[in-house]
């Protein structure tokens, strides 16, 4: 099966909704074509802006187009946006409570070759904190679709989450369960299993069950997580038992992402389970050919059965 | 929409504010007063002077144009202007402030009249840019008053560019250039001249004026309006605490609240000022 990236599910959904929807219009900062968007401004000349090198001024001027009645879709790296302008995302975006998607792609290690610099893994706990914003991330190249136009549905500030690599999708995978629809707040459980349970978000989920030995994942429930905010549990908790393996993977800090949203779940339901939490612990990431030698270095090699 | 007042008529208009303004901070013991003050004839210009075209009874009229206040701590002077053209009766604001007031010390969108909350320094220019964008096609303008230490951002600047590549002839900036700032003179915290050279170089059409003075102020927001295809500043050069003989030109005013001497001091000045 063809791997595909999130952000080119992103790039496709846009253009789709462009055409259904004229209140929709894209702002990018200089990435038109790295953010997948650059169809759009050819197919839309009239609703796409391109602000150059100035992440500040793509905050507010999708605020400000948001402010005029649009609904706006804000293109850039989540290493620059929502980093560099976050105090216009705050103010301008969220306490104004504007219907402003600030779109971050290239999130995580699976940046590979561009470095650490432009590896993001501090997006989640820069915009879980702000009032208004939901929060999302796309496990696969379909999901990004389907959040792409749930977000053009539901007016209001939001930030999005992407990556860069093609990465392996739903399709992978022979799951258990039906496919689980996307709802607001809502985990979705792939697979149905008994020894343990894996909860993922962003395209290292799947790829971390390709990487398992599939004896394990087959015997898991699995999890992904495309809202971080709003957040139910629920779904999660009541599939652990006392004692149960928890396994969370996120390609983010442990700082401030999936695993802090967890936690404190856990505690207030008084559930004691042994806790994995695979993620890059407090360091910068690395230039690589191979994002997947990334995961394997930073990530991958914390999981232990 | 206001019908432009003949000059005399909104210097006692302005007058009134001034005092108001000041019996706001030194009750309410909030705010800024000296931009609040300088900022007062930019405002007067707008809403009485035939700039802003507004219905104060339906503050969402869709043909209206919009004023955006980059520089949230002039409120004070904002809620002024607004209770004076009728948005909300002034005697709301004496809870300024307050837990359960819906007036603060920074402007507030849910304030009839107000378009957009702010606080932070240096993020109006760019949401008037975004909101230019969307009214294009139609004959609505785009105001956006901001202070000179505020340039000191570098969103401003970024903004700036922007509109200058769409070519916003809608849109009007406003510097209220009353040159202080929190920590003392702007001159000599980040020095910001030559203003009107800086925008001209981004593409801006610029036009100065003294900005305390009706006379200068409104001919300048009358010229900045005929541009068509370039945004435009109106840099208006202003007097920090104007109208208080013992408050003008004086950092230590920026967000001082004044004691009850220095309350009678300014009552006093003010009315020699006649």
């Amino acid at each position: 099966m063809k791997m595909q990236a999130t952000r080119d599910g992103f790039g496709q959904a846009i253009c789709q909704l462009m055409a259904k929807d004229k209140k929709i219009v894209v702002v990018t900062a200089d990435l038109r074509s790295s953010t997948r968007v650059a169809a759009c401004a050819e197919k839309f000349p009239q609703r796409f802006f391109d602000v150059g090198v100035a992440e500040q001024d793509l905050a507010l001027v999708a605020a400000g187009l948001a402010l005029g009645g649009k609904t706006v879709f804000a293109t850039s790296f989540a290493c620059f946006s929502p980093a560099i302008n976050w105090a216009q995302i705050r103010q301008s975006i969220c306490f104004n409570r504007l219907n402003v998607k600030i779109v971050g792609s290239h999130a995580g290690l699976a940046t590979g070759p561009d470095g650490a610099t432009h590896q993001a893994l501090e997006d989640f706990a820069l915009t879980l904190p702000l009032p208004h914003l939901m929060v999302t991330s796309a496990t696969d190249a379909q999901e990004a679709q389907e959040l792409t136009a749930f977000l053009a549905n539901h007016p209001g500030p939001a930030y999005l989450r992407l990556s860069r690599p093609p990465t392996r999708s739903r399709v992978n995978f022979q799951f258990n369960l039906p496919e689980p629809p996307l709802a607001l707040g809502q985990p979705r459980q792939w697979h149905r299993g008994r020894k343990l349970t894996i909860v993922g978000t962003g395209p290292i989920l799947f790829e971390f069950l390709h990487w398992l030995p599939e004896k394990i994942w087959q015997k898991a429930n699995i999890f992904s997580i495309p809202f971080l905010k709003p957040f139910d549990p629920r779904p999660i908790l009541r599939r652990l038992r006392p004692n149960d393996h928890l396994i969370i993977i996120e390609d983010h800090q442990r700082q401030g992402g999936l695993g802090s949203l967890l936690a404190p779940a856990l505690i207030q339901a008084g559930k004691k389970v042994q806790w994995q939490h695979l993620a890059v612990n407090d360091r910068f990431g690395h230039d690589a050919h191979n994002f997947r030698a990334l995961w394997q270095r930073y990530i991958f090699s914390q999981f232990n059965l | 929409m206001q019908r432009a007042q003949a000059v005399p008529k909104l210097e006692r208009l302005t007058r009134k504010l001034q005092r108001q303004v000041l019996d706001l901070i030194y009750q309410t013991k909030v705010g800024h007063l000296a931009g609040s003050l300088s900022s007062l004839e930019i405002l007067v210009s707008l809403y009485f002077g035939g700039i802003l075209r507004y219905r104060a009874r339906e503050p969402q009229w869709p043909e209206r144009d919009r004023l955006i206040v980059s520089a949230g701590h002039l409120a004070p002077a904002v809620y002024s202007v607004l209770a004076a053209a009728r948005f909300f009766p002034h005697k709301q604001l004496v809870g300024l402030g307050r837990l359960r007031s819906r007036f603060s010390t920074h402007v507030l969108r849910r304030v009839p009249g107000v378009e957009y909350s702010s606080g932070l320094l240096g993020q109006g220019l760019g949401v008037a840019v975004g909101l230019a964008l969307t009214l294009q096609e139609t004959h609505s303008r785009v105001f956006c008053l901001m202070t000179d230490g505020e340039q000191q951002e570098g969103a401003v600047w970024e903004a700036a560019m922007a509109a200058a590549k769409y070519r916003l002839g809608n849109l009007v900036a406003i510097i209220d250039a009353n040159q202080i700032q929190i920590d003392g003179l702007v001159d000599k915290i980040m020095p910001l001249e030559n203003l009107r050279l800086k925008y001209e170089a981004f593409g801006w059409r610029v036009f100065e004026a003294e900005g305390n003075d009706f006379r200068r102020l409104i001919p300048a927001f009358s010229q900045a309006l005929e541009s068509r295809h370039q945004p435009a500043l109106v840099l208006a050069r202003t007097v920090a605490g104007n109208g208080f003989a013992s408050m003008e030109n004086n950092p230590y005013w920026h967000s001082h609240i004044p004691t009850q001497s220095e309350y009678r001091q300014a009552i006093s000045d003010w009315e020699q000022a006649i």
